[in-house]
Parts: structure tokens; C-alpha cells; sequence
């Protein structure tokens, strides 16, 4: 095949003119106002895998000595998470993927989020592991070949951190958003811009207003001298 | 000349006891006994305007002597489970004293007819899909004003101008022959809870005339029959399918006009959750503090009656001057305008197509519903 001449090389060039928003880890509002509307789904998913559970151990009928396995437990909550959102999270900027042991880490639209067990209510430490230490690092770099310029769906900006609570029971207590921005071994070591809990959908949802109509009938009561053909109302004339 | 069931009716509504009315006007506790007796046949003009005085009533109050049938009904029910004999004697009053004055003006206009069912030998879902019939309702979906719906049916529905802690509503037939059913409701309750109680005293009317029943199963039919008015079976399964969480119930609340709470118990009676989950649900449920107080921005608003305001408007006018309202009423006009300004206007009418036509329906068969 003969090489193409230069000006018919340009022709393969497209302009493209993606909106990026300035937005940088330590944005809590602009960050939270843009996943606001995921958070309903997590504490649905949440709350339906807290439940579930819960549901394992106590079918087990365990005894007094028998304690509840954490690791299980916890291990249970992430795989009923990951299934839920699997079921429910048809939301198009959402793109869940599994973890190693049943973790649960989703991109919603330009954040990437992990969703954890806090430790005792805490961030906790990412560990040995290098790709969650840049995770917390918020080291990011979305390779060009990756970048789907369409929606810009790969382009990531920031990362977030989900984590979750239970009570002694292994009912859900609250979500926690946390943007981190260090981690490694310890539990000292862990860093964030901000951490935010996130209220229970139930105490924010807005119902829909109610749409104006006109006014209904009034009660039918007329006065009509005497009620004798109002039907029988049982009530001696006291007026 | 006063009469005594009149001063044991005043003495009800303020929660006075015969000792403390008779420190306040300055006799002996069995003084008092003997007048609510009309055992003394003559009283000093002073004492007569000492106890109107200390009730705060006008003397004619007082003087009205004619006997109505206005009986406890319902709260012979709950009040033995839960109820002060102080608060019961104090609901009943007020329901007597406002339906004294309400009844001259029933008696007097064209109201709705009573369309209400009374059933006997059905289940309270049966009970419950019948009278949504009744109502004119559709068989499967939510009540948007529920108050409004029964007085069409011709409930009369009062409402006291007081708040009682452990009451919400109480309902009885009341006239010479038993054939008004009447609901009266106390202030201040939240939409949620007040929906529920009228349609738990709707229950009452429809169904416990003359069932020997304890009081326990009495009580518990009228809530499942609440239940299933207000949450019928056919409607609101698909709603409350598995997975089952807060956050979905809480989209739920006003679409159906019921608490939360009420939303998992229909849950758990329709078989859809597990008593597992109930127990989970209910866990979260408190500790969230939402057993006694689901979240404000989920708040249902509370209905107000119409018909009594309406038959009022309809005799004195729509600006109507309280001072012949109060005297015809036998009470001080500020009074008056209280007891008629606690049932809505024509501006406060839920909007048109908002509840449906009552029909008189013929009662045969239970499993034979007419649907509309």
C-alpha cells in the first residue's frame, strides 16, 4: 500500500473538546454534590447486605460461647454489596468492579470510589498493598489509550473512600466519605482532606411536591328545611 | 336551673376532680357530689356562676338539660389496655360536648347519608377491601385524604381541640338508635399516626358492634382492618418486595400516607419480609430514633375534617358572627370560634379526584367484592 500523502494524513486528525471540571480532592462540596445521587443506592445496598448477613449467622443458631466470625461477617457484607449494585446500579455513570476477597470499588462518573469496613470508625490503613497505598496517594493517571473521550468516562479525578459501620448487632450505623490523601502500613499513616458521614437517604429524600389541581367538591350539606329525605340519620330533632 | 351531668361533663373537659372544683369555688367536696346527683334542687345564683366561672364556660353551658346518646364506643377498648380513667373521662367529654352542639345542625341540614358498612363474620382484610368499596375507592392504590373519603360516607369526624398522650382518636354510633358513626380526634397527632387511628376506629365501627371479643383480639383486628385499608394487599405487595430497606421505605411513606413502622408490620402480616428481617428492620428503626419520631422532611400532613365547619358556614354564613354561634352553641364565642376553626375550610379540600364517591353497596358474600 502506497504511504498517504501528508494532507491526507490530516484528515484522520479530530479536534475533541472534552469538559473537564477543576475539581481537586480537597473540593468536599463539589465532590459530594456529584455523587450525591449514588449515595441512596450504597445505603440501600448496605443495609440489604448488613441483613443478609446478619441472616447467615443467625440461621446458624449459634450458642453463647460461638461468637459471630468478623472476617465472614464482613466478608458476607462486601459480596451482598457487590451483588446488590450489580442488580440495582443501572445509573450510566456507574461502573462497578470486583476486588480480591469480594471488595467492592466503583467509578461514578469522575470519582473512583472503594467501599470499606472502617476500622473501629476510622479510615483504614491500605497496608502492603501498592495500588491501594496510590489509591489513598490520590495518584492518578489515566492513561491516553484508556480515555474514552465520548462520555469521558475513564477520566478520573478524584478518589474517595466509602467506608461502613455496624453495631454490635450487625445493623448498619452509618457511611462515612472520606477523600484520603496518604496511607501505608500503619494506622498512623492514614491521611485525608476531609471525611464526611453521609446523612440516611430517609432523612433527606424530597417527596415529589404535589402537582396543583383545582379544589374538589365540598361536602355535600344544604340546607334544606327539613333532612327527611337525607336518609335516615337515626338523630331525634333537637333544633 | 343547672343540671348535674352538665357540671360533671365541665368538670371532665378541664380534668378537675370534685375536691379541686370544690376548693376552687369555695364548697365541700360533697356538695359537689350532690349537684352532679341533681340532688339539690336550688343553688345559689353565686355558686352556679362560681362553677361556670372556674370551668371557664358560660352558665348556659350549664343549663342545657337534654340527654343525647353519645356513648364511650372504641374507648371502652383501648382505654383498659393503656388508658388513665382521667383521660378517658376527658376524651369522652369533649366528644359529647362538641357532638351536643353539632347534632341541632345534622338534624337540621342534608348531609351525606350514612354509607359506611357494618359487617359481621369477615376477616379485617375482607372487611377492609369491602369498605373501600363502600367509599368509593379503588381497591388497589393509596387514600390521598382518607377524613375526607368517610365523611363523604356520612362519618361524622370531630375534632377536639385538645391533645391527650395516649390517644389519637376513639369512635362510637352514636344517636337514640345507634345509626351516625362518629369519629373524634384529638389535636396535634402527625399525619402518618392520625391516618391510622381513623382508619383503626373505621375498623371499630365497621366491624365490633356486637362481636364478644377480648379486647386484645378486638384491638388487633381494628389494626390489621387499618392495615389493609389503608395498605390494601393487591397494591401495595409489589411495593414492598424483598430487598426491603430504610431507604426504600422512606420513598414509600408518602406515597402511602403511613408511617414506617406501619410499612414494615404490613410487610411482616403479608408474609413478604421474614420475622428475621422485621426484627432487623424494627432494630434499625430505633436505633435511629425513629420509633417515636420518623424523620421531619418525611412528615405526612395531618387532615382536618370539613362537614362541621361546612354545616356552620352553611347556617351562619361564611364569615359567621361567633357571638350567635356561641350563644346557640351554649359557649363563650371565643369557644366556639376554637371548636369550628379546628375543622377545615373550603380552602383546605383535597384537590378534585382526590377521593372517590361513597356507594351503598349490598352486603352478601365476603369473597364477592364489587370493585369500582
Amino acid at each position: 500500500m502506497a504511504r498517504p500523502a501528508l494532507t491526507e494524513w490530516y484528515s484522520y486528525v479530530q479536534i475533541v473538546t472534552v469538559e473537564i471540571p477543576l475539581v481537586q480532592p480537597w473540593d468536599r462540596e463539589q465532590i459530594l454534590g456529584h455523587v450525591g445521587p449514588v449515595v441512596p443506592l450504597l445505603h440501600d445496598a448496605a443495609e440489604d447486605a448488613t441483613q443478609k448477613a446478619r441472616g447467615y449467622f443467625d440461621g446458624l443458631s449459634l450458642t453463647d460461647a460461638e461468637q459471630r466470625d468478623p472476617y465472614l461477617y464482613a466478608h458476607l457484607v462486601r459480596y451482598h454489596v457487590g451483588r446488590f449494585l450489580d442488580a440495582h446500579g443501572q445509573d450510566p455513570q456507574m461502573d462497578k468492579r470486583w476486588l480480591a476477597n469480594s471488595g467492592v470499588a466503583f467509578r461514578y462518573g469522575w470519582t473512583d470510589i472503594r467501599f470499606l469496613k472502617s476500622l473501629a470508625g476510622r479510615l483504614p490503613a491500605p497496608g502492603r498493598s501498592m495500588v491501594k497505598r496510590a489509591f489513598y496517594h490520590q495518584d492518578i493517571s489515566t492513561p491516553i489509550w484508556d480515555f474514552d473521550a465520548e462520555n469521558a468516562r475513564s477520566l478520573v479525578l478524584v478518589n474517595l473512600v466509602i467506608t461502613w459501620d455496624v453495631d454490635y448487632l450487625g445493623n448498619l450505623y452509618q457511611l462515612v466519605a472520606y477523600s484520603p490523601s496518604a496511607g501505608g502500613l500503619s494506622q498512623d499513616s492514614v491521611r485525608w482532606h476531609w471525611a464526611q458521614p453521609l446523612a440516611h437517604p430517609a432523612t433527606t429524600y424530597a417527596p415529589p411536591p404535589p402537582e396543583p389541581t383545582e379544589a374538589g367538591e365540598d361536602l355535600d350539606i344544604s340546607d334544606d328545611d327539613r333532612a327527611d329525605e337525607a336518609g335516615d340519620t337515626g338523630e331525634a330533632d333537637a333544633g | 336551673m343547672i343540671f348535674g351531668a352538665r357540671v360533671k361533663e365541665a368538670r371532665d373537659l378541664r380534668s378537675l376532680t370534685q375536691s379541686q372544683l370544690a376548693e376552687m369555688v369555695g364548697v365541700d367536696h360533697s356538695t359537689i357530689a350532690y349537684i352532679e346527683a341533681d340532688r339539690i334542687k336550688e343553688l345559689r345564683p353565686e355558686l352556679i356562676e362560681g362553677i361556670a366561672e372556674a370551668m371557664s364556660l358560660p352558665v348556659a353551658f350549664f343549663e342545657d338539660g337534654e340527654d343525647i346518646d353519645f356513648p364511650a364506643g372504641s374507648l371502652l377498648f383501648r382505654a383498659r389496655l393503656d388508658m388513665l380513667k382521667r383521660e378517658e373521662a376527658e376524651a369522652k367529654a369533649w366528644g359529647s360536648v362538641i357532638y351536643r352542639r353539632v347534632r341541632p345542625l345534622v338534624n337540621r341540614l342534608r348531609v351525606p347519608p350514612v354509607t359506611l358498612p357494618r359487617l359481621s363474620g369477615v376477616t379485617p382484610d375482607e372487611a377492609a377491601a369491602y369498605t373501600r368499596a363502600s367509599l368509593g375507592l379503588s381497591h388497589d392504590g393509596p387514600i390521598p385524604h382518607l377524613i375526607n373519603a368517610i365523611e363523604r360516607a356520612g362519618v361524622l369526624v370531630l375534632a377536639m381541640p385538645i391533645q391527650l398522650p395516649r390517644r389519637d382518636a376513639y369512635s362510637a354510633w352514636v344517636g337514640s338508635d345507634a345509626l351516625r358513626p362518629v369519629i373524634v380526634l384529638v389535636n396535634g397527632v402527625p399525619g402518618d399516626r392520625q391516618r391510622f387511628s381513623v382508619a383503626h376506629e373505621l375498623g371499630h365501627l365497621v366491624m365490633h358492634q356486637s362481636r364478644p371479643l377480648r379486647i386484645k383480639e378486638i384491638e388487633s383486628e381494628a389494626g390489621l382492618f387499618a392495615e389493609a385499608l389503608l395498605m390494601p394487599e393487591v397494591g401495595i405487595s409489589t411495593d414492598l418486595e424483598p430487598p426491603l430497606t430504610l431507604t426504600r421505605l422512606a420513598t414509600l411513606k408518602p406515597k402511602w400516607g403511613v408511617s414506617i413502622q406501619a410499612l414494615v408490620r404490613r410487610a411482616r402480616h403479608l408474609d413478604l419480609i421474614t420475622k428475621r428481617q422485621y426484627t432487623y428492620l424494627f432494630e434499625q428503626i430505633g436505633k435511629r430514633g425513629w420509633r417515636t419520631h420518623e424523620p421531619d422532611n418525611l412528615a405526612i400532613q395531618a387532615e382536618r375534617p370539613r362537614a362541621v365547619r361546612k354545616m356552620i358556614e352553611v347556617i351562619y354564613g361564611d364569615a359567621p358572627d361567633y357571638r350567635k354561634v356561641a350563644q346557640d352553641m351554649r359557649l363563650f364565642p371565643h369557644q366556639a370560634k376554637q371548636l369550628v376553626e379546628a375543622h377545615a375550610d373550603r380552602s383546605q379540600l383535597p384537590p378534585r379526584g382526590a377521593v372517590g364517591e361513597p356507594r351503598i353497596i349490598e352486603f352478601r358474600k365476603p369473597t364477592l367484592i364489587e370493585r369500582n
